[in-house]
Parts: C-alpha cells; structure tokens; sequence
C-alpha cells in the first residue's frame, strides 16, 4: 500500500507504540479490503455504549490505550448510550447501575471524544460536507451521512472507527471510492407511506432484499423529508448491512436515475407494496394481549420536530399510570425542548424527555418493564435481541394514543 | 479420506489447532453467541446451543451489528471462544474483532472447499501463511 512519510513514521513506531499498533491494524484492514492508500479524515462518530458490545475487557483495553497516551486525531462524537447523567434518578435508577458506563464514557472522553452520545450526530454539530471522507460507526447514521450529506464513509465497526480516530486516517475502500457508491437495485415503490414508521418499515423490508448492495429508491409518496431519510436508512442498517441508498431525484448523487446508476442498467428491479410493509408490521407486533407497560419515541433519537408533534398529539392529555413514557433525544436538542416548554408538557402528561439515551443499552429490564411501544423498526428489532420483550410497532399517534389509553389500539 | 491442504487469505496471524465446528449459517456475533460461555444462542441457527470454545470455528460470515467486533475481542482476550476461525469472505467486525483478540483466521476459502470440512476433523490453522491442513475424523 502506498503511505506517505508521515503514515510510514506513525508505522515504524516513530510516533509512539500505541499508534504503531492501531496504524498497523488500519493498514492491514486496507491490505485486506483492496485500499490502495490511506485518506485523512476529520469527522468521525464512534459506538459507546456499554449493553452487550462492551465489557470489562473492552474496558480494561481501552483504558490501558488511554495510560498509553494516545488521542484520538479527528472529531470524533459518540453514540447513543444507557445513561442520561442529568436525570437518571428521575427515571427510576441510581448511579450504581452505569459504573462501567460511566467507566467507559470516562476513558472515551478522556481521549478526546466528544460525549454528545447520539445516534443523530449530524444535528449535534458533526456535519461533514458533500463528498468529505469521514470514518462513522453504527448502522443507522452511515446510510445518513453517505446517501443523503454525500459524504464517503464505509461501514466501520466501533473498534475500527476508534483505531482509525488514533491515526486520523482510513483505508481508501469501500463507499470511499466512487465505484461503490453506484446504485446497484432498483427499488419500486408501490406502497402509499403514512410517516415516518413507515419509511422505517420500508428500509426494514428493503435491507432484507438488498442484503449489502446499494438501493436506488423510485415512487416514495409523499416525498421524504429529512428525518423520512433518517429513518429510511436506519431501517435497511437494522435488517441488511446497507451503508449507501439514492432516491431518484432526492438524494444529491441522484439527481436522475442515471446518474445513480452512473450510467449502468440495474442488476435487479424489485417492488414493495402494502403487503410487504404488513408484513414487518406483524413481526414486530408479537406481545401479547394490548395492555402496555414501556413507551419508547426516538430510535434515532428524536429531531425537535418530532418532539413537537408528540406534544402536539398529546394535546394536554395524562398518559396511563401503568404506562412508562420515554422520548429520547440529544442533550442539545432537550435543551431547545425546554426552553420551548416541550420537556414540561411532556413532564406534564406522565412521560419523560431523555438525552443521551437509546433504551436498548438502558438497564429497562430492571424497571419491570416487559414490553415495547415504539415507532421505530430498529428500536423493535433491539429491544427483542437485547431486552428480551415483545414489541409492538406503529405510528407516533398510534403509539401516543395508546399510552394514553393504557391499551394498545392498533393502527 | 486422506489429510488434506486449502489455502486462504491471512485476516489475523497465528498458528492453532483443534477440531472443526462446522456451519453453513453465518453467524451473529453480537447477539447470537454467548461471549461468557461461548454457546450460540441464535434461535434456528445450525449450531444453537453448542459451544465453540477450544475449536476451529468454519463458517461462511459474521452478519449483524458492527458491535459484534467486540465480542470477537472479548472471546479472544477470555479464551471463551474459538481457538481459529476459517470462513468464506471475513467482514470488517469479524477482522478487527480477530485481530485485536488475536483469534488466527483465513479467509477466502470457496464454499465448495469449507464443505469438505467436517465437524470433529483436525484441524491445524497457520494464519500466517494462510495454510489450513484438514485431517479427517475418519482417518483416525
């Protein structure tokens, strides 16, 4: 591979032995997936949380990285974690449930990592620009930022965005390079879509069928607005491993269908209709009986728009004593929330706003808590995987209705 | 059958050997393995309920979230997981997760070749050269 003097000092141990270690590491992985060189980079986002993914050795490996001195050479945000520092007490735990959260936030900061922990960096100051290369973990904000900002990311893991983050460089591969940004299946869509559930049900449905190939979108109706892509690209990361999409004159590297193609016939056409949607919607809606006990709003978390429409369907009403209330956030945007009386409405009718948070990484079991209402495919898929619980999946009215009710009404 | 030779690609270096524990299923790593006690938990998967701790993992890939990486790491630091892994195409979380929990493994191995592999055979993995030499249970 070819290095530059810099890249070639970091390799040889010049630089310190902790960034010999991560250098070889990413110039392996390079040599492994074809890269020809390496690209610096200065927007990063990295997977922090501490459910399942880390551990104590996950810990101890990363804290003996920061003894060693390293930090990290980019801006790097993290993502959504089980914590929210500020009001955890009033969500019903005590400090003594995050001590390795709050070990592994420590040392992730320490090194130089922006604690934002969300899983909408963009709208928490980590926006590249069109066609910047950056190097972002998590499923659902790759396919944001390449298809819809047109920055170059591939699908790192959290560990490989780390070591990366250690020498500010990437492998120049995968949807870095221009190739693989192409679109490769035509995806006609026949269903009408009601919100932003169903745009998630859609990429849910889409990632089953493309597995890791890029979709070219046609037919979307009414046309999505940014949080319809957020949550379009977060439901194909949570079902396949799509890092890239284009809409058909939407997304900025598809103006036509020719240029998202770049100029190529299709591999595969193929269609989704209501009965596909249906389909998602009956996997995720397998818990017994209609009483509910666990609302969860925001996977991603929720843009303030959205938190506006929660209290807008709300309309001054008390959700249902038995019903736990969650709308997550990113501390920023909760911050707008209250100075805009939204955190107080919500307040008001029983729920909670939460920063920080995604519920899947939260200790929610520990609450009683047995089952999931949520809008969000991705939070559905999450919560069967890693809480155990039944789900059920519809629209933010249905689901804010249904708190309200204390049952659930369907769709 | 007779001792036998495939050759892959080196992922992560190093020298192991065991018996095969074979899959057609890709595995989850993240969810469906249970990085304390090594057994694969994934409902439906081929070797639900079995353990890969002390074997030559053979399996097509690793799908699911990228967090996976870290319970290949954690496996490997612990000694709770597989002694090798051998498998079709090696995706960046079982990569990085093998590397840094320094688990040997090769890749790019056909999937016509990995059927010739079967559960119980021995295997002997040099990750470095990317050698793999099978001695079938049979033969034994």
């Amino acid at each position: 591979m070819l290095l530059t003097d810099e890249e070639k000092a970091m390799l040889d141990g010049s630089r310190g032995e902790s960034v010999r270690k991560a250098m070889e590491i990413i110039v392996r992985l390079g040599e492994i997936y074809g890269a020809e060189r390496l690209v610096e980079f200065t927007s990063g986002h990295i997977d922090g949380n501490i459910d399942k993914e880390h551990n104590q050795t996950s810990i101890e490996f990363l804290e003996n990285l920061a003894l060693e001195g390293i930090s990290i050479k980019a801006f790097v945000t993290l993502n959504s974690v089980g914590l929210d520092r500020e009001r955890y007490e009033e969500l019903g735990f005590s400090m003594e449930d995050f001590k390795d959260q709050v070990r592994l936030n420590h040392v992730f900061e320490s090194i130089g990592c922006i604690g934002l922990y969300s899983c909408i960096p963009y709208f928490g100051g980590n926006l590249p620009r069109f066609g910047e290369h950056v190097c972002w973990s998590d499923s659902a904000t790759i396919p944001f930022v390449n298809s819809v900002v047109g920055a170059r990311s591939s699908r790192e893991a959290g560990l490989s965005a780390l070591m990366a983050a250690i020498v500010g460089r990437t492998p120049l591969y995968s949807y870095h390079l221009q190739e693989n940004r192409r679109g490769q299946i035509l995806v006609q869509v026949e269903a009408s879509l009601k919100g932003i559930h169903d745009y998630c049900a859609l990429g849910y449905a889409v990632g089953e069928k493309v597995a890791g190939k890029v979709p070219v979108f046609e037919g979307l109706d009414p046309k999505p607005g940014m949080r319809e892509l957020l949550s379009l690209g977060t439901g194909m990361g949570t079902s396949g491993s799509v890092g890239m999409y284009h809409i058909t004159g939407i997304t900025p590297e598809a103006s036509t269908r020719e240029a998202a193609f770049h100029g190529k016939r299709p591999e595969e056409t193929i269609s989704i209709t209501a009965k596909d949607l249906d389909a998602v919607y009956r996997t995720f809606n397998d818990a017994p009986g209609d009483d509910m006990d666990f609302v969860a709003l925001g996977c991603p978390h929720n843009s303030l728009r959205q938190i506006q429409r929660i209290v807008e369907v709300l309309d001054g009403r008390r959700i249902h004593e038995n019903v736990r209330m969650w709308v997550h956030t990113a501390a920023p945007i909760r911050t707008m929330a209250n100075r805009m009386g939204l955190t107080e409405c919500i307040g008001n009718a029983g729920g909670h706003i939460t920063a920080d948070i995604c519920s899947v990484c939260a200790p929610v079991k520990k609450l009683g808590a047995q089952s999931v209402a949520t809008d969000s495919v991705k939070q559905a898929f999450y919560s069967h995987i890693f809480n155990g619980f039944k789900t059920r999946l519809g629209s933010v009215e249905t689901v804010v209705e249904s708190a309200i009710c204390g049952k659930w009404i369907g769709d | 059958m007779d001792k036998f030779i495939l050759k892959g690609r080196l992922i992560s270096g190093g020298k192991a050997e065991g018996e095969a524990l074979v899959t057609k299923d890709p595995i989850v790593f993240n969810l469906g393995i249970d990085a304390e006690t090594g057994i694969i938990t994934e409902e439906g998967h081929e070797l639900q309920g079995q353990s890969v701790i002390g074997k030559v993992l053979v399996f097509p890939f690793g799908k699911g979230s990228t967090g996976g990486a870290y319970t290949i790491f954690r496996m490997g630091k612990k000694k709770t997981g597989p002694k090798a892994m051998i498998c079709q195409f090696s995706e960046i979380l079982t990569t990085i997760g093998s590397m840094l929990g320094e688990i040997p493994v090769v890749d790019q191995i056909s999937e016509e070749d990995l059927a010739k592999i079967s559960t119980g055979d021995r295997i002997v993995v040099n990750a470095d050269e990317g050698k793999v030499e099978i001695f079938p249970a049979g033969n034994r």
